[in-house]
């Protein structure tokens, strides 16, 4: 405690209380006028750089929120779509049922064809569905050209998909990414066509074989189809030299898969292959297994079309071609099913995902808020209470400087 | 017995030793504002014969408390300096306007908008005008912050000519000190030594020093670190500025005033106004400076790398989109010749190497060749100059022999970089450059793209699964690692792209003179469900794998033979599948040509937001040591509020200390008006006392002579 106070030292120490209390005053002033806690980074250094990261964070968010609607308008345009198309392939079997009837003239035929090609072509339209900005939605990464074309010169497979597999991704979340749309091979394409069997060759005076039984087929060919060797797929039925049996092998590796009892000119079945075969002792029948193939909806409705519009189709023909179109309509159900039920999930997980993102957001807001802004009613008190200590430094200042002893000589 | 003088000579000396006393108390109260001013009492004793002596007037000053003054000024001058210029760019970083941490997230939120829609050209234009705009940004804060480093520069410069100034006065006041204590009798110069006192004090304000005071009353002055400034003989020693190599940012050294050399002064230890602005310019604003450098560099070279691996609209594999500079390095003044160069490049791919670092390259030897050679020692420097140090507090020199010196030649080397040694073989051993790879140099990036086709959102391959197999297993991504173009094979990280939408066929490399029976990988044929063949384009088996036990990275797991084996990253893409595959599946890998609707590559750029690819240690590599861009500009901002907040704390801690030396030095050596006021009015009533001793001797004498007469 020093005794001796100068002149210097009494001006000195009242000036400076007035002027570090005005720049306290003014400090608080800021904050409560900008409503911010931190005015400049060195106020907390921690929390600035906190607040970086939760506005960064923030508006990532905000960016999701956007990905998310348009992820959501486009499955929304792809699930009308495939409603569509379930609708019409729905008529389609209906129709196909309807044709399978047996009584119907050749008139009818026609009529029902005719219906047949517009849900073809509707089918066609809608593989082809272009959204806002032109895009074919089906058509993968090559957007820009149709998903399927149409070219009546390649018999039997005038529709072909041109586009590729690949599926615009979406980012949802920080982590979760989800695909945007579906390829069109996977929803219009991804369907076999019935599984089937071809007559080769036969010493018999007569046989034809067809697939009766599709199911038992079915798993023959399963377990059996080989696509690596070619000969593996080819089997002969041997009637044996009493002339009451035959004898399924496979021709290439000679295994014997069945022995079943024979009478010529009555039908026998294997693996739900029904034989028609008249013949004697020896008598072999070659028969392969089809290669399995995809074909796309507007295809096996198109073939069906052909056979209908058909006046000279024979009965065993017209069967087979309406068991393709129920079988192969059957397949192609199902991958619709299955794709439009995945976009049901993925538009169920990207609701769920925008409803976490805006819990998240708020958090984040809490977060920030907390750190970065100030308490107003904390900051209020403290400015009044800042004010008073600025009033008080400067009464102080006229009391004391005022006093000299000058004033009394 | 002693006899008293007469009443007539104690009353006029009286009279005169009242009139000092007046004169005294007169100058204290007239000079009560001068700077400087010490304040003076005068002293009498009583002569033998009782009369009042001729009296001293001393200097009111206490040398301990104007140390302590003068060291607590110097404290609070360089915590001044370091808080002022730091909390400048405290609150431009925090700014919202100027924050780089929003340009970078607009940036990242247009990737991810044109991500969204790959076809919408609109997007992919705003990506460009972000792009820009970042630049913009950056480019903006670099000139901040270099415009700062001018600035503090220019008052280094003023207030070490200030300082030198003050040197000279000092010296000059104490040979005039000198000379009048020489002179016997005299009064001790008051105002001499008052004015000496300031200087010192003035001085001390710029840079901080220690006094010794000398018998005949002369101050010697050295700094903290002890080079003397002001010496006995009345000679002194002057700062100056040298920058070497780097001119624009000089270090401060001591220049003897008689013999020739210079001493340098560590930057960290002046104190005073020189050592915080040295301390404020290398520490803080040096470090922001190159780490603003590093993530605009770091984050265009990441962008660079992740577009080179997409497809662009056009269908053409992506190349850069922003441009980095070449740096030249700085020649130090001693080199052999002030011609030879060595130039500088980021290197490819190597944007997560790249520290804040400066580099002195020092060559150590070097061949005539052919091919000229060059031996070089790379030692890392911080921002401040000192020797970058490892986790064990060893310096970092690394030496590198036999690199390949030709003008066109970059050379990969350290940390990112490439160096271009333009002088062959004629660099002398011991020639030196500085590099500062990250300073400056982020306003130089520029834009290499004007269409919005070239970002590559795209991936260059497709693999589609053929459409009649019998198997389920269908593909769950595609990855690219590796698009350079070199039909030959001859650099080791050659791929599988022949440059003209394609995969190279065997036809293609056969032409290119590779000795080969195959063709790069074009599908994939299943033969089990865990065995495949790789096939090239005309159905050629590349490599068969048996007893896959996944499906993951199916190329990957098949073994190339030559030449393809010797290559780093062949063919530089893969993909994985997932699924039961059956005999007989196919899967086709092909050029995605008129892939324009494809965001895997932009997915993979707007990624690049959440990705650790920023180095943050200098010292240490690793993953572990990455951090993204986002949070190294919120670690920058940290870094500076911290260096703010310190220094503000300790401009409060020396203010107070200052005030309270100040408190102290004013108690004993200032004027109180009040004090003189009491003064003057006893020394006028000793002086009218004084008078009337002399009126009563003259009635005395009066009267003696009455009664005689």
């Amino acid at each position: 405690m020093t005794i001796r106070v100068s002149t210097n030292q009494l001006f000195d120490r009242t000036t400076d209380s007035i002027l570090s209390a005005q720049a306290r005053l003014s400090e608080v002033q800021q904050n409560v006028a900008t409503g911010l806690a931190i005015l400049t980074p060195s106020d907390d250094p921690v929390g600035a750089a906190q607040v970086i990261r939760l506005t960064e964070e923030l508006d990532q968010l905000q960016q999701f929120q956007r990905n998310n609607n348009l992820f959501t308008n486009a499955l929304e345009q792809e699930e009308a779509v495939l409603r569509n198309v379930n609708d019409s392939v729905n008529r389609a079997r209906q129709l196909a049922i309807q044709a399978g009837s047996g009584i119907l003239e050749e008139q009818d035929r026609f009529a029902i064809a005719i219906e047949l090609e517009n849900i073809r072509d509707e089918i066609f339209d809608l593989s082809n569905t272009q959204n806002a900005d032109g895009e074919f939605i089906f058509a993968g990464s090559q957007s820009q050209s149709p998903a399927f074309v149409f070219n009546p010169s390649d018999v039997g497979n005038e529709f072909q998909f041109q586009g590729d597999d690949t599926v615009n991704e979406i980012q949802l979340s920080d982590n979760i990414r989800l695909a945007a749309g579906d390829s069109g091979r996977d929803v219009f394409e991804n369907a076999f066509a019935r599984f089937n069997t071809t007559l080769d060759a036969t010493t018999a005076a007569s046989a034809n074989i067809s697939v009766e039984q599709q199911a038992a087929y079915d798993s023959f060919f399963e377990a059996n189809f080989d696509a690596v060797t070619a000969a593996n797929n080819n089997f002969r039925a041997t009637i044996n030299p009493a002339g009451n049996q035959v004898d399924i092998t496979n021709i290439a590796s000679g295994t014997t898969f069945d022995t079943i009892n024979f009478t010529s000119g009555q039908p026998f079945t294997f693996a739900g292959i029904e034989f028609n075969v008249s013949g004697g002792a020896g008598d072999t029948v070659d028969f392969s297994l089809d290669p399995p193939r995809k074909q796309n909806l507007a295809q096996t409705i198109n073939n069906f079309v052909n056979i209908l519009n058909d006046p000279n189709v024979s009965a065993g023909d017209y069967e087979e071609a309406l068991n393709d179109v129920i079988i192969g309509i059957d397949n192609g159900r199902e991958a619709l099913a299955n794709a439009t039920s995945s976009i049901g999930g993925r538009l169920n997980v990207a609701d769920s995902i925008l409803s976490a993102n805006l819990d998240f957001a708020v958090s984040t807001e809490t977060a920030r808020s907390s750190i970065q802004d100030i308490d107003l009613a904390e900051a209020i008190s403290e400015l009044s209470q800042q004010q008073t200590a600025l009033e008080a430094s400067q009464a102080t200042f006229a009391s004391v400087t005022q006093l000299s002893l000058f004033d009394f000589i | 017995m002693t006899v008293n003088a007469d009443l007539f000579t104690i009353a006029s000396a009286g009279i005169r030793a009242q009139t000092q006393l007046l004169n005294t108390t007169g100058t204290n109260i007239a000079n009560v504002n001068t700077e400087g001013f010490v304040r003076q009492r005068t002293e009498f004793g009583t002569e033998i014969d009782g009369v009042v002596d001729r009296g001293t007037t001393t200097r009111i000053f206490d040398q301990f408390a104007f140390d302590q003054l003068r060291r607590d000024t110097s404290f609070l001058a360089e915590s001044e300096a370091v808080s002022e210029s730091a909390s400048i760019i405290d609150n431009v970083l925090a700014s919202e306007a100027n924050s780089i941490s929003g340009s970078l997230s607009r940036f990242f939120e247009s990737l991810q908008t044109a991500a969204d829609e790959p076809t919408n050209i609109a997007a992919r234009q705003l990506v460009l005008g972000q792009s820009e705009a970042l630049l913009g940004q950056i480019s903006t804060i670099e000139g901040f912050l270099s415009d700062r480093e001018g600035d503090t520069n220019d008052q280094i410069t003023n207030v070490v000519s200030q300082a030198n100034a003050l040197i000279q006065s000092i010296s000059e006041l104490n040979q005039e000190i000198r000379s009048t204590a020489g002179i016997s009798g005299t009064e001790s110069p008051g105002a001499l030594l008052n004015a000496r006192d300031q200087a010192i004090l003035d001085l001390s304000e710029l840079v901080a020093i220690e006094t010794r005071i000398e018998g005949d009353g002369t101050t010697l002055v050295s700094l903290n670190t002890g080079q003397s400034l002001v010496l006995q003989t009345g000679t002194f020693n002057l700062f100056e500025l040298s920058g070497d190599p780097d001119i624009d940012n000089p270090s401060l050294t001591l220049q003897s005033n008689d013999a020739d050399f210079a001493v340098p002064i560590l930057d960290g230890s002046a104190g005073g106004e020189i050592g915080g602005l040295l301390e404020f310019r290398d520490e803080v604003l040096f470090e922001a400076q190159r780490d603003v450098g590093q993530i605009a560099l770091s984050l265009a070279g990441a962008v660079n790398a992740t577009n080179r691996l997409g497809l662009d609209f056009d269908g053409q594999i992506g190349g850069d989109i922003f441009e980095l500079p070449e740096i030249q390095g700085l020649n130090f003044q001693d080199n052999s010749s002030l011609a030879l160069g060595i130039n500088a490049r980021f290197e490819d791919g190597g944007f997560s190497d790249l520290t804040s670092l400066d580099y002195q390259v020092t060559i150590t030897g070097t061949s005539a060749g052919p091919p000229a050679n060059v031996d070089i020692e790379v030692a890392t420097l911080n921002p401040d100059g000192s020797p970058a140090t490892d986790i064990n507090g060893a310096a970092i020199v690394n030496t590198f022999n036999g690199l390949e010196a030709a003008a066109g030649t970059f050379v990969p080397v350290i940390d990112g970089l490439e160096f271009e040694f333009t002088g062959g073989s004629t660099y002398a051993a011991g020639d030196r450059f500085l590099f500062q790879p990250t300073k400056d140099t982020a306003s130089q990036i520029q834009l290499a793209i004007s269409r919005p086709e070239d970002i590559a959102l795209g991936s260059p391959i497709r693999v589609q699964r053929d459409n009649n197999n019998f198997g389920d297993a269908s593909i769950i991504g595609t990855t690219v690692t590796n698009t350079t173009i070199d039909n030959t094979l001859a650099e080791s990280g050659a791929s599988a792209f022949n440059g003209a939408g394609g995969i190279q066929s065997l036809a293609e490399l056969t032409a290119a003179g590779v000795v080969t029976t195959v063709g790069a990988p074009a599908s994939v044929l299943f033969t089990a469900e865990d065995a495949y063949d790789v096939l090239d384009s005309d159905g050629n088996v590349i490599a068969s794998v048996a007893g896959a036990t996944d499906l993951n990275n199916i190329l990957g797991q098949a073994t190339f033979p030559a030449p393809f084996a010797a290559l780093d990253d062949y063919p530089g893409f893969d993909f994985s599948l997932s699924g039961n595959p059956r005999a007989g599946d196919i899967f086709t890998i092909e050029f995605n040509t008129n892939g324009v609707d494809d965001n895997r590559n932009g997915l993979d750029l707007a990624d690049l937001q959440n990705q650790d690819l920023l180095r943050l240690n200098n010292n240490v590599s690793g993953a572990q040591n990455l951090i993204s861009f986002n949070e190294a500009y919120s670690v920058i901002v940290g870094d500076v509020g911290e260096r703010t907040f310190t220094a503000d704390i300790q401009l409060q801690a020396a203010t107070a200390l200052e005030a309270q030396s100040q408190d102290r030095f004013d108690s004993i050596s200032s004027v109180s008006l009040d004090e003189e006021a009491a003064n003057l009015i006893r020394f006028q009533q000793a002086y009218a006392a004084s008078a009337r001793i002399l009126t009563t001797a003259q009635t005395i004498f009066d009267t003696l002579l009455g009664a005689t007469g």
